[in-house]
């Protein structure tokens, strides 16, 4: 085992090393200087604060779209229904809130009004690196006539569960929602949290954003943040799986459950979900983060040799597991 | 913001060795990278280096100051005028004492008189073309960067009676054509050209305005005394007043949670707003790193670092703003100690100390007793 874990402490960080951006000299630090003030520049009017009118309390958010859609962070919106929007140089809009996947701490929002809006391409933050150059925007303690949202450089420090991104630019209360940029400008973060540790600034990953936008975009708020694998609203597909050398084999059917219905038996190998691969745990409910009970969901797996797939519609865990117990 | 590394080895131990791993890989990266800037960046510091100097009390360094010439250092005042037997060192690593001849209040700057200090005047850049994101980065007297940032926020002032006052009260959830006064202030601008209670304001300087927001970052970005000219709607009449703005008073409340935000992320400067023209970077100092000069890629310096003051901000007092200060002359400051006997220094010393530290209890006291009183 420990020669194992050795072989691992020397390959890991060749591979990873060249990947992060290296500074030479002065000279790449003027380059990613050009870099950032160009994002800055060209980003900063897509950056707004939002303001609950109801509850008064405000975050941020970035426009992705010249039809003026909005994204944000889950917690910032809540339960409200409407949001004042604050540009920069403190043009006043409203906008509507659309759907949140609050288990990523992501939501979106939708400008009122025809247009057309400055916005910001969105990017991927899976291909997002340690030690990738990123630059963030926001409102810092509330929307602030006398300054434009103030700016903030550093580097990808980590990747964390569910798409999470920990980067060194600081955070404050009010950045919530606020857009995390790449050196081209797009965004591939939505500000979330912090710890004390200065270095310690999380954002939603915007691949999670894309795996949930549908769903958001058609008004559906689900999840809990900082996640609940209890939570009675979680989709399930009714199967008790267990880990083997193998994969992930069924081990139980629930009779109440979806996947009884569609016909799966104890000992069917699962080898993927609407064609991702369930090879490990995390993968599995990573896929169900982004999906509700009632959508259906094609799973593949294998029965004594033979590849099978069938279609499950999904299920609210609170209806199967918790009903059966009680 | 890139942090000076600190290399820190962790010991993985079997049962938490997966975990770590990730961990551990990615600090490897990240530290490697930060050294790389590091080393770029003693490019920028050239001349910086040899007009800084460290400001130590009590055998600690509590500051820095920065050479103005006829051995005179500028440094931070609120950080200094409460210590004792202020002394620096030079490049030989001699002892020099150093002693408050002068205070600018306003810009909390202090002038320390060194005698026998031989170091070149600093030379300060123009700030006021910088754009955001500019690299910035803190300079020590080794020529090292303490720390490296960018330009957050360019030049502002942060003290609220430069901004234009009105004086009403609005309605913040109304968004529409207008804003409506709620309330007039009296004795304040509205007051005097007679804004009055359920008046509509439509436009401000020829701009429409369709709430809250619009209207105060208008008023705000105004200065005092400034006349903008304001149409408002009161029983379907247009009027027109141009009142003299006044400066604001109101102090903004910051809330409870924000300020633990700040504090559980490492110290912040006594004295860290109210000034009249400062430079907000998101570089990461300590409050002892007060009077570092901040130099851009080019080794200019464009400024000193004049207060940490949270999380997300230092505050820097741009060169050219620092130039006409030091054209007036400060405030005369001179303590009785200074020319005491060095037992009686440290008598009066140690005698502050032990106020300082009853006040750090009543203080806890009294946060105790607000606490007890909020949770009824």
């Amino acid at each position: 085992m420990l020669k194992l874990f050795v072989s691992f402490l020397v390959l890991v960080p060749a591979i990873m090393l060249p990947a992060s951006p290296l500074v030479g000299g002065i000279g790449d630090l003027k380059k990613l200087q050009t870099q950032v003030q160009k994002v800055v520049l060209e980003k900063t009017e897509t950056t707004v604060s939002l303001v609950s009118p109801t509850i008064g309390a405000s975050g941020s958010g970035v426009i992705v779209s010249s039809d003026g859609l909005i994204l944000t962070a889950a917690h910032v919106i809540e339960r409200s229904k409407e949001m004042t929007v604050i540009f920069p140089d403190g043009r006043q809009e409203r906008a509507r809130v659309l759907g949140a996947n609050f288990t990523r701490d992501a939501a979106m929002a939708k400008l009122i009004g025809p247009g057309p809006w400055p916005f910001a391409e969105v990017g991927e933050s899976k291909s997002l690196e340690v030690g990738d150059f990123v630059v963030a925007m926001g409102h810092p303690k509330g929307y602030d006539p006398t300054r434009r949202p103030p700016v903030r450089f550093g580097r990808v420090m980590n990747k964390g569960n569910l798409g999470f991104v920990t980067t060194d630019c600081t955070l404050i209360g009010g950045d919530s929602g606020g857009p995390l940029f790449d050196l081209e400008g797009r965004v591939v973060g939505i500000h979330s949290h912090i710890a004390p540790d200065r270095r310690v600034n999380n954002h939603a990953g915007l691949s999670g954003f894309k795996r949930s936008w549908d769903n958001m975009v058609a008004g559906k708020l689900w999840g809990v943040l900082g996640g609940d694998r209890r939570d009675p609203n979680r989709p399930v597909l009714g199967l008790n799986l267990r880990k083997t050398d193998l994969g992930l084999v069924v081990d139980e059917v629930p009779r109440s459950g979806p996947a009884f219905s569609a016909g799966f038996l104890t000992g069917d190998l699962v080898i993927s979900i609407n064609g991702e691969s369930t090879s490990e745990v995390q993968k599995l409910s990573e896929i169900f983060v982004d999906l509700l009970p009632g959508e259906e969901i094609e799973v593949n797996f294998s029965r004594g040799g033979s590849k099978l797939t069938k279609t499950v519609k999904l299920a609210r865990l609170g209806d199967i597991y918790l009903n059966e117990r009680r | 913001m890139i942090m000076k590394v600190i290399l820190f080895l962790s010991f993985l131990t079997t049962s938490s060795l997966i975990a770590q791993l990730g961990l551990s890989n990615a600090q490897e990266v990240t530290d490697a990278q930060a050294r790389q800037i590091f080393v770029a960046l003693r490019a920028a510091g050239t001349s910086a280096k040899d007009v800084v100097y460290p400001i130590y009390s009590d055998g600690k360094r509590i500051s820095y100051g920065i050479s103005i010439g006829g051995g005179k250092l500028l440094a931070k005042a609120s950080e200094l005028i409460q210590k004792r037997g202020l002394y620096t060192a030079n490049r030989e690593q001699a002892a020099l004492n150093a002693v408050i001849s002068g205070v600018y209040t306003d810009h909390d700057l202090a002038v320390l008189e060194v005698p026998g200090l031989k170091a070149p005047t600093v030379e300060w850049a123009d700030a006021g073309n910088l754009s955001e994101g500019t690299f910035l980065s803190a300079i020590r007297p080794d020529g090292e960067a303490q720390a490296m940032g960018v330009l957050s926020v360019r030049e502002r002032s942060l003290k609220s009676t430069d901004q234009g006052f009105l004086g009403i009260e609005m309605d913040t959830l109304e968004a529409g054509k207008g804003v409506r006064v709620k309330n007039v202030v009296e004795g304040s601008a509205a007051d005097e050209v007679g804004i009055r209670q359920s008046d509509i304001i439509v436009k401000i300087a020829g701009q429409e305005v369709k709430g809250f927001y619009e209207l105060s970052t208008k008023l705000r970005r105004l200065k005092n005394g400034e006349q903008p000219e304001i149409e408002l709607l009161r029983n379907e009449e247009i009027l027109q007043v141009r009142p003299i703005l006044k400066g604001r008073e109101i102090r903004e409340g910051v809330s409870r949670r924000l300020e633990k935000m700040d504090q559980m992320s490492g110290g912040q400067s006594r004295v860290r707003g109210g000034f009249g023209n400062v430079i907000q970077s998101d570089m990461e100092l300590e409050v002892e790193d007060a009077g570092l000069p901040i130099v851009d890629l080019d080794g200019r310096i464009i400024g000193m670092v004049i207060a940490r003051a949270g999380r997300i901000s230092t505050l820097i007092l741009p060169g050219d703003d620092i130039i006409n200060t030091l054209k007036n002359s400060p405030a005369p400051f001179a303590r009785e100690e200074d020319n005491m006997p060095l037992d009686q220094q440290v008598q009066q010393g140690v005698r502050r100390d032990r106020v300082r530290r009853e006040l750090g209890l009543m203080r806890r006291m009294m946060e105790n007793l607000q606490r007890e009183l909020e949770r009824d």
